[in-house]
This record gives structure tokens, C-alpha cells and sequence, in this order.
């Protein structure tokens, strides 16, 4: 049984660790609240939405095909919340009903299995109610069509009763051969139809007096016959309850699948409820970046009034290299943190916080921020930050986008601005896309890129008063930093 | 002639069994081969291994044999009929115990029916094979004869019309409770499982995921038959009475069947395939080589690549690399002593034990740790290791040893060879060179050859013996190697000090500075 909701093959549900480059964007785009508000703190949700964020979608056709889902989702609030409930609940009540182990005999596991089977089929029931909603989306109009066919009307009651007949079997037999070691070599369980009233009188043509019969009864202590027995009945039962638990499983990893993918558009849903007035579009891919009004999501979450979030824009042919500098404090960071974000959710997609958002896809987002935690360890940190970058460079993907943030400032200006320029230049020249947020003048003047790589150079606004307005604006970077500008500030200084 | 052994070529004549406590066997890492032996081979050959032969004729009669083993299809035909024939010895022996009856009768049909396959498949396997040994080829002719006779062609008839009228028993089992009913002749059912794979299969894209395999715990039946099948048997025995009264008749008939000459050469053939199997074993993941002796009786003697057997088994089942240096051995009538020396653990001891292995093993008739070998037939050896857990009584030491020696000396002959193993350690140097120069004078005026180790240079002077040395590399790297070479202890100390800069020289230079 396939879901296909928001991929059209179901996905690896196995347990998902974030690795060491993964920790670090998640710390360094300050991902948590974005994924709390989506999960509501749920340990399942959140692994969701964390392998979902970061198993980004190869193609144009997988993105499509995710972004349908999430907008029949987002546009269906109530019906997502309630579907997530009933599957959540069938996962329940199976699990309080029965402590399944892995362990156990044929015939236990038989009975065992076969009871959770009829659980999960008077959940499959509820779930049908769902296929009379207005889905607009094929992902979801499809999945309720395949329900539809896997049990038509009659099936679930056809099967409840084969589940009901293997449970309150009485009349246990199978066909045996006489093997050359005088065993017994046991074929599969009969099949002795539930016995009404009246059958069992004219179910078989030939009466017992014509058949060729002797019987015995086992002993009260004889064990070994006991043990015998209950291994002869173990092989009967074995083709059939192999066939039993696996039905379990099957049915099992559906409603697993089905929580996950599920699971993932509920958070998609609330993520977007919790900011109901902000806009947001559905990205398109295309080599050309051209972004527009760009919000960073967690400044977005914790403004009183987010609406009063100021919006970036972004464009470039062949974007390779983006160096953003100027003013401390004048919103680099939380520029550089909002393409991250909105380039993750893209490449998982959902919608962006933007007006538009056009960019290609990356494999791979990685981040190089400078560390503040680390900065009493002079000696050894231009080592670690040094290490971190070849661990990214060991692990780089052949479409990555890397966001560095005042990378190799752990040294003196002139050193970390020819790291800076040694380490840049070998990614984008090797066909990565880089935003480095840096202070380091020297830094854009030591590149040494390929002809056709042009960098674009973006530096806050600034007013005729030195006032910034948190916005990014092109042009080439200025030598300050306009700490002179904070210091005035600060201290009242303005002379003009 | 006809057959009788494969082991001995005269049979009336066979050698002594030596005791397990002879020190030979624990000084030369013997005992540890032969349990190392049996447990990788899973048969018991203890027995023969403590049995050298002294008879040349009666080695070569062996060697003959072990050589036809070394050709693989002779080697897996063999083992094969060695495994299927003690299978049945073993059944057959705890035939008497089983119950019930019927189950009893039909179980040595089964034995007969799989000694007689066995038999026959050795032969049709070997119709092709140019066997070379006279032991082997009289025991396939016996075989033959064996297997043309009225007798045995009876009894297979007899088998084969039994297995055709139980092949026909089915029956059909009824269980409620406690109560079992035995149906013959049962009728064809619809099972529950192909109504479940029919009503369940539109839940899976793939059937495959419907029967892929699932663990499932099942009580373990006994090994013998059990209560339940001993009663379904009596039941089948009122259902099915022709077929039953067959076999009791056959139980009557060949209860008591049995051949002594074969039982006793499959025994016989353990010996061959586990030293085969062995040797086998640690050819194919080295290089190292096995072969079969030449015997003379007289001249000098030599072994070419030699190597410790049971080294080269205990590396080849661990995990690291097996790493065995192999050494060559030659003596020759004028020095009759070899005199070894060199650092500690730089592979004296292990040299000696090869030599001893070697020329032990030699005896038993069977292929030895080498690429070639030409070697006297040693109708005795002895050994005299030092021991580490008497190192403690030091005072009772010297004396230990010397009477060990003397009771060897006075046993020795010219078809002894003696290892002593850093004797006399316990005395001064010059005492223990003075004792040992006696003791190489006394076992040469005897006759006898042997190998010494010791650290004692000037012993490398006598005249009746060969020096070698364990060699090192410039870096004071241990290379395992014993090759002739006069003995001095200071070419060690004299690597070890260069490779720290602690020579004479190094502190003087260093120091004038």
C-alpha cells in the first residue's frame, strides 16, 4: 500500500540523526523555533520535519509534485488535523492493545497478528471518510481512489471475517506425509469453513463411518507429546502466519508512512496559521536567483507585529558568489540566516516568506559562522574553524549552496582574509554557490575566480543621517564597517 | 594379499603406543597439534598420532596411501564415504535403544540403505581415478567384491521395495483439545493460507512482501522420535498393517548385519583425511608447503622451507596475517650437533621444535612442514626443555637436569635424536660449558644426533657440532631466521646500542663536543 502525498515514492521512515554539518545549520540558522511552532514540540514531528528539511528534493517535478500537497494542506486546515488524529489514534490503540513482541511461536504470532490486522482495518474504515473532501490536489484525490479500490465495500467485511474465522478456529487439521525418517512432514492448515448451526452435517459427502480413522488422546503429563504437538501445529501455522505478519506490517508501515507525510503538512499547516497576515509565495525554480521581499521566519515568530519585518531582495544571473559587508549591526546576519531558512524550505518544499522567490535547487546547505562560544580559546580557533571548513569541503555535494558568516576572524585580518579568499575562491571556482557575510576589506580584493564568476556585493542601506534601515542594498564594499557609526550612536557622538 | 589394513602393512607387528606424558609431546607442541587436529577436523586420530612407526617399509606404506590423499577428488570421494559410514556406525549403535518397534525395524533399513549408497558412491566416484597405493587400491577391490555379493544386492532389493510402499503414507491429523485422530487416505482441502493470500493480496504492490520470510520461535523437537509421532506411528500400524509386517520382517532378517573389516578401515582412513585436511588448511591461505620425506639411511639430511606446524595452525586461524618464517635444516654425519644461539624470542626454541616435529611427524607417515625432505628414520627422540615452573627451586635445579640427561644418555643410540634446551642455565658459565662440551662428547661417542640451544658461545667450538644464529636486522628487528654462523652474543648488543646511540663511540663523540 502506497501513500505518495508528498512524494511519489513513500519514504525511508528509519530514524533520522542530524550529522555534525547538519547540527551546525540548524544552530546557525536558528532553525528551532521555526521547527517548534511546525512540530508544536512533538518528538515525532520534529524528526519529521527534520529529515524532511534536510532530504531536499532533487527536481523540478519533485518539487511540484510536494508543493501541490502543501497547498491542498494549507488550504484544507481542518481536515489535515483531522486525519493526522485518526491515524495517530489507530497507532495508539494498537500499540495499547498489543505489546507485539518479535518474538513467539507460529500459532502465537498467528492469533496475535491477526487481531492487530482487525484493528487496523476498522481504522482503514474512518480513514475512507476522508475521500469526500474537496481535494484539489492529485496527490490526495489519487491516494483516496487507490483506498477505494484496495477495499471496495464488500472487502474489509470479507476479510473481517477470514481474521474472525483463523481466531475462533476450533476444528485445527492439516494434511501429513510419512517421511523417510518416519516423521511427519506437515503441509498447511485446512481450511474448515466457520461451522453454522447445521453445516457440519452436510459439508463432507463421505460420513466419518466410511473413512479410514483411528484416534488417541495425549496423556495429562505427557510433555514431549505436548511439545510435539505444539510444534507440528507450529508448522501448519507457518506459511500462513508469515502471511499474517506480514499483512501486519504492511498495514503497519502504511499508517507509519501515512503519520510521517501527514505529520509533515500539519507542521507545513501550522507554521503558516501562526503567521496569518504574512505573504507567502510558492518558489519556482530557475538558475537566475531573483528574490523579492525575503523575511527572516524567526524574526517573523517572535515580533509582536510581524508585519513591521523588513524584506530583502536578491537577484543575480549565475548566482556563484554574494559578499555581503558594511555596517556592524546592520542586518547581515539576519539576512544571510533568512535566504538559508527560505532556501532549506524551498528545496523541501513548503512556501518562503517572500513576495517572490525564484532560485535553483541545492543538494546541500551549509553553514560557516563565526563561533562566540568559542572565542576564549584563542590558540586552538582558527584550527577548529579551520577544521569545521574541511569537513564541509570533505562532504560537499555537487550543488551546495555554503553560507558563511564572518568566516576566519578568529586570526588577524590580513591571515583570515587570505584563508577567506584561498577557501572561497576553491568553492566557487568548483562550482558552489557561496553568501559569505564578511568585515574583511582585503578579502573581495584576494579572489582569484574563474572569468566567467562575477560576485555581487551587497552592503546595508544606509541614510543620510547614518541610520540603517536593516535593508540590503547593492554596491561594492566600503573599507569601515561603520563601527564609528554604532560608537557614535552610542555615545551621542553625531556631529551632524 | 588380501586387505586387511591401510594403516599397517603388517598388521601382527604393530608399534607400541607411547604414553601422553612423554615429554616430547608437550616440549615439541605435539599434544596441542593432535587436539588442534581433532577439533578441527572433528575426528579422533589421538590413538594412531601416539603410535610412530620405526619400519621403514611400513612408513612408506603409509606415505603411499597419504600421497593418493593428496589429490583432491581422492581426497573429498574419501571423506565423503568416512563421514556417511560413521554417521550410520553411530546410528546403528544406538539402534537398539530406539521405540517404538516399527520405528526401530524401518530406522535400520534407512542405516543399510545409506552404508550401501555410501559404498557405491566411493566406487562410481573412483572409476576414473588412478589410485597409486597398494592399501588403497586393495581396500577399492575389497569394496567391489563387497558390494557384487548375492548378499548385499539381496538386501538392497529387500530396501527398495519397502521405500516404495512407505512412500505412498499420507494421512491427515485432527486435533481438538487433547484428542489426535489419525485419517488415512485423506482427501484433498483448500488450506486457510491460499484463502488468506487471495482475499489479502490487493493490500500489497508486491507479493513478494506478502511471503518474505519471517522469524518465528518453534519448539524444538526431540532429537529422537517423539511421544506424539510414537503414538501416530501405532496408529499408522493399524491403518497401513501390510506395509508394517514387511519391515518386521526385515528387522528379523539383518538385525545383526554388519562388516567389521570395513568399520574398522574407515577408522583407519580418519587418520589420513585429518592430516590431509590439516596440512591442507594452512597451504591455501600461505605459502608454506608440505611433502613427503624421502627416507635414507645414512648421509646428510635436509629440509628446505621448513616451519613450527603447530605455529603456522594457530596463525592460520586467527585473524592477523599469517606471517610464519620458514628455515632450513642440514646435518650432516661429521657434525651431528647443531649448536644454536642468538637473542631471546629470536626463534631458537621454535627452530629446535621444528626439527623435532618434523622428524617425529616423519614416523607417523605423513607429509611434514617443507618444500623437500630427505631425512633418517629416528627410532627414538628426546627432549629436554627448560622448564619455567621449577625456575623456582633453584637449588634442586642442576641436579634435575643433569639426571634428566643422564637417563636420556643412557637410552640413546645411533637412531636417537636428543634437543636440549638451555640446559644447565642454573650453574656458572663456565660450569655449564664444561657440562655441556661433556654432554655433546658423551651423546656423540653414542652415536646419537641431535640440536642444542644455548647462549653459551664457546659450546659453538666443539668439533662435532654445526653453529647457527638467529638473526636480527641493523634496527634490532627480530627476523626469525637460524642460519649457520659462529656464535657471538656481543653482534645484538652491538645493533641495540647503535639503534639508541649509546655505543662507546656515540657517548664519547657527543661528549668531547
Amino acid at each position: 500500500m502506497k501513500t505518495t502525498l508528498i512524494s511519489p515514492t513513500d519514504l525511508d521512515l528509519s530514524k533520522f540523526e542530524l550529522s555534525d554539518l547538519q547540527e551546525d545549520v540548524f544552530e546557525d540558522l536558528e532553525l528551532k523555533p521555526i521547527l517548534e511552532t511546525m512540530s508544536d514540540k512533538d518528538k515525532f514531528l520534529n524528526n519529521t520535519i527534520l529529515k524532511t528539511w534536510f532530504t531536499p528534493l532533487k527536481t523540478n517535478e519533485e518539487l511540484l509534485y510536494r508543493q501541490a500537497a502543501v497547498k491542498d494542506a494549507v488550504t484544507h486546515p481542518q481536515e489535515i488535523h483531522d486525519l493526522y488524529q485518526v491515524v495517530i489514534d489507530t497507532i495508539k490503540t494498537v500499540r495499547s492493545e498489543f505489546w507485539s513482541l518479535d518474538s513467539g511461536s507460529a500459532s502465537y504470532k498467528l492469533h496475535s497478528f491477526s487481531r492487530q490486522i482487525d484493528i487496523y482495518l476498522n481504522y482503514i474504515a474512518k480513514l475512507k471518510e476522508f475521500s469526500n473532501t474537496d481535494w484539489q490536489s492529485k496527490n490526495f484525490q489519487e491516494f483516496f481512489t487507490r483506498l477505494t479500490q484496495i477495499f471496495p465495500p464488500d472487502a474489509l467485511n470479507t476479510m473481517h471475517a477470514l481474521i474472525d474465522n483463523i481466531v475462533t478456529n476450533s476444528t485445527y487439521s492439516y494434511p501429513v506425509k510419512l517421511n523417510k525418517n518416519f516423521g511427519s512432514d506437515i503441509s498447511d492448515l485446512d481450511f474448515n469453513k466457520k461451522a453454522g448451526r447445521f453445516s457440519g452435517m452436510m459439508g463432507s459427502v463421505m460420513t466419518r463411518f466410511d473413512k479410514k480413522e483411528a484416534n488417541f488422546m495425549i496423556p495429562e503429563r505427557d510433555d514431549d507429546s505436548s511439545n510435539a504437538l505444539g510444534h507440528y501445529n507450529n508448522v501448519a501455522d507457518l506459511s500462513l502466519a508469515t502471511k499474517v505478519v506480514n499483512t501486519k506490517y504492511e498495514l503497519e508501515k502504511f499508517f507509519n508512512e501515512l503519520q510521517f507525510q501527514v505529520g509533515f503538512l500539519l507542521g507545513s499547516v501550522r507554521l503558516k496559521n501562526s503567521l496569518p497576515n504574512i505573504n507567502i509565495s510558492y518558489p519556482t525554480v530557475n538558475s537566475k536567483t531573483a528574490i523579492t521581499g525575503l523575511k527572516n521566519v524567526v524574526l517573523l515568530i517572535s515580533e509582536d507585529s510581524p508585519s513591521m519585518v523588513v524584506g530583502n531582495d536578491l537577484e543575480g544571473p549565475n548566482m556563484s558568489l554574494v559578499i555581503i559587508s558594511g555596517t556592524n549591526q546592520g542586518g547581515k546576519t539576519t539576512t544571510l540566516r533568512s535566504i538559508g531558512q527560505a532556501q532549506l524550505m524551498m528545496d523541501a518544499g513548503m512556501y518562503v516568506f517572500a513576495d517572490n522567490y525564484q532560485a535553483p535547487l541545492y543538494d546541500q546547505i551549509c553553514t560557516h559562522f563565526k563561533r562566540e562560544e568559542d572565542s576564549r580559546l584563542t590558540s586552538g580557533k582558527l584550527d577548529n574553524e579551520l577544521s569545521r571548513m574541511s569537513n564541509i569541503v570533505k562532504n560537499i555535494k555537487s550543488k551546495s549552496l555554503v553560507l558563511m558568516n564572518e568566516s576566519f576572524s578568529s586570526t588577524n585580518e590580513h591571515e583570515g582574509s587570505q584563508i577567506n579568499a584561498q577557501v572561497v575562491s576553491g568553492l566557487v571556482n568548483s562550482g558552489t554557490t557561496v553568501i559569505s557575510v564578511t568585515h574583511q576589506f582585503e578579502f573581495s580584493k584576494m579572489l582569484s575566480l574563474n572569468d566567467d564568476i562575477e560576485p555581487i556585493f551587497l552592503r546595508p542601506e544606509r541614510d543620510q543621517n547614518g541610520h540603517r534601515s536593516f535593508k540590503l542594498l547593492k554596491g561594492t564594499p566600503l573599507k569601515t564597517s561603520f563601527g564609528i557609526d554604532i560608537y557614535d550612536r552610542v555615545f551621542g557622538t553625531n556631529t551632524k | 594379499m588380501m586387505f586387511d589394513s591401510l594403516l599397517f602393512k603388517d598388521t601382527n607387528n604393530q608399534p607400541k603406543e607411547l604414553l601422553t606424558s612423554d615429554p616430547i609431546f608437550q616440549d615439541l607442541d605435539l599434544e596441542d597439534l593432535f587436539t588442534q587436529v581433532n577439533q578441527l577436523t572433528g575426528y579422533n586420530i589421538t590413538k594412531f598420532n601416539h603410535q610412530p612407526l620405526i619400519d621403514n617399509d611400513e612408513i612408506r606404506y603409509r606415505q603411499e596411501t597419504f600421497k593418493d590423499f593428496q589429490n583432491g577428488i581422492i581426497y573429498q570421494a574419501f571423506e565423503k564415504f568416512t563421514k556417511q559410514m560413521l554417521y550410520s556406525f553411530k546410528d546403528h549403535q544406538e539402534l537398539s535403544h530406539l521405540d517404538p518397534q516399527a520405528y526401530k525395524e524401518h530406522k535400520l533399513v534407512n542405516i543399510l540403505d545409506s552404508e550401501f549408497n555410501a559404498i557405491h558412491e566411493l566406487l562410481s566416484t573412483l572409476t576414473n581415478e588412478s589410485l597409486d597405493s597398494k592399501g588403497l587400491v586393495k581396500f577399492i577391490d575389497y569394496l567391489e567384491q563387497y558390494d557384487n555379493s548375492d548378499k548385499v544386492k539381496e538386501i538392497k532389493t529387500y530396501i527398495d521395495k519397502i521405500d516404495k510402499d512407505f512412500g505412498d503414507i499420507y494421512y491427515r491429523l485432527y486435533l481438538n483439545g487433547r484428542s489426535v485422530t489419525v485419517e488415512a487416505l485423506p482427501e484433498h482441502k483448500e488450506s486457510m493460507d491460499d484463502n488468506f493470500r487471495e482475499i489479502f493480496a490487493p493490500i500489497f504492490d508486491s507479493l513478494n512482501d506478502m511471503t518474505a520470510p519471517v522469524k518465528m520461535e518453534d519448539i524444538h523437537a526431540a532429537y529422537n522420535m517423539n511421544n506424539l509421532q510414537v503414538s501416530i506411528i501405532s496408529e499408522l500400524a493399524k491403518l497401513y498393517p501390510e506395509q508394517f509386517a514387511e519391515l518386521s520382517d526385515f528387522y528379523q532378517k539383518y538385525a545383526d548385519y554388519t562388516n567389521l573389516l570395513i568399520e574398522n578401515t574407515v577408522q583407519e582412513l580418519t587418520f589420513f583425511l585429518a592430516w590431509q585436511k590439516i596440512e591442507h588448511l594452512i597451504q591455501k591461505d600461505t605459502n608454506l608447503a608440505f611433502t613427503i620425506p624421502i627416507l635414507v639411511d645414512s648421509g646428510s639430511e635436509r629440509i628446505d622451507n621448513s616451519f613450527d606446524f603447530r605455529l603456522a595452525l594457530k596463525l592460520d586461524h586467527g585473524h592477523d596475517n599469517p606471517k610464519i618464517v620458514t628455515n632450513q635444516f642440514k646435518l650432516e654425519p661429521d657434525k651431528p650437533f647443531l649448536v644454536i644461539s642468538g637473542p631471546n624470542q629470536g626463534g631458537k626454541t621454535t627452530y629446535a621444535r621444528m626439527v623435532g616435529q618434523n622428524l617425529y611427524l616423519a614416523t607417523l607417515g605423513i607429509a611434514i612442514a617443507g618444500t623437500s625432505a630427505k631425512i633418517r628414520t629416528r627410532s627414538a627422540i628426546f627432549t629436554h626443555f627448560d622448564r619455567q615452573e621449577s625456575s623456582n627451586k633453584l637449588s634442586g635445579l642442576l641436579e634435575t637436569d643433569v639426571e634428566r640427561i643422564h637417563q636420556i644418555i643412557e637410552k640413546v643410540d645411533n637412531n636417537s635424536f636428543i634437543i636440549l634446551n638451555e640446559l644447565f642455565s642454573s650453574t656458572s658459565e663456565e660450569d655449564a660449558t664444561e657440562l655441556g662440551n661433556r654432554v655433546l662428547n658423551a651423546l656423540n661417542d653414542r652415536q646419537a644426533s641431535g640440536i642444542y640451544v644455548t647462549f653459551l658461545e664457546s659450546l659453538g667450538n666443539n668439533s662435532h657440532v654445526q653453529p647457527l644464529m638467529s638473526q636480527v636486522t641493523k634496527d634490532a628487528e627480530r627476523t626469525f631466521k637460524v642460519i649457520p654462523e659462529d656464535l657471538n652474543g656481543k653482534a645484538y648488543t652491538d645493533i641495540l646500542l647503535k639503534k639508541y646511540q649509546l655505543s662507546q663511540a656515540d657517548i664519547e663523540g657527543k661528549l668531547s663536543k
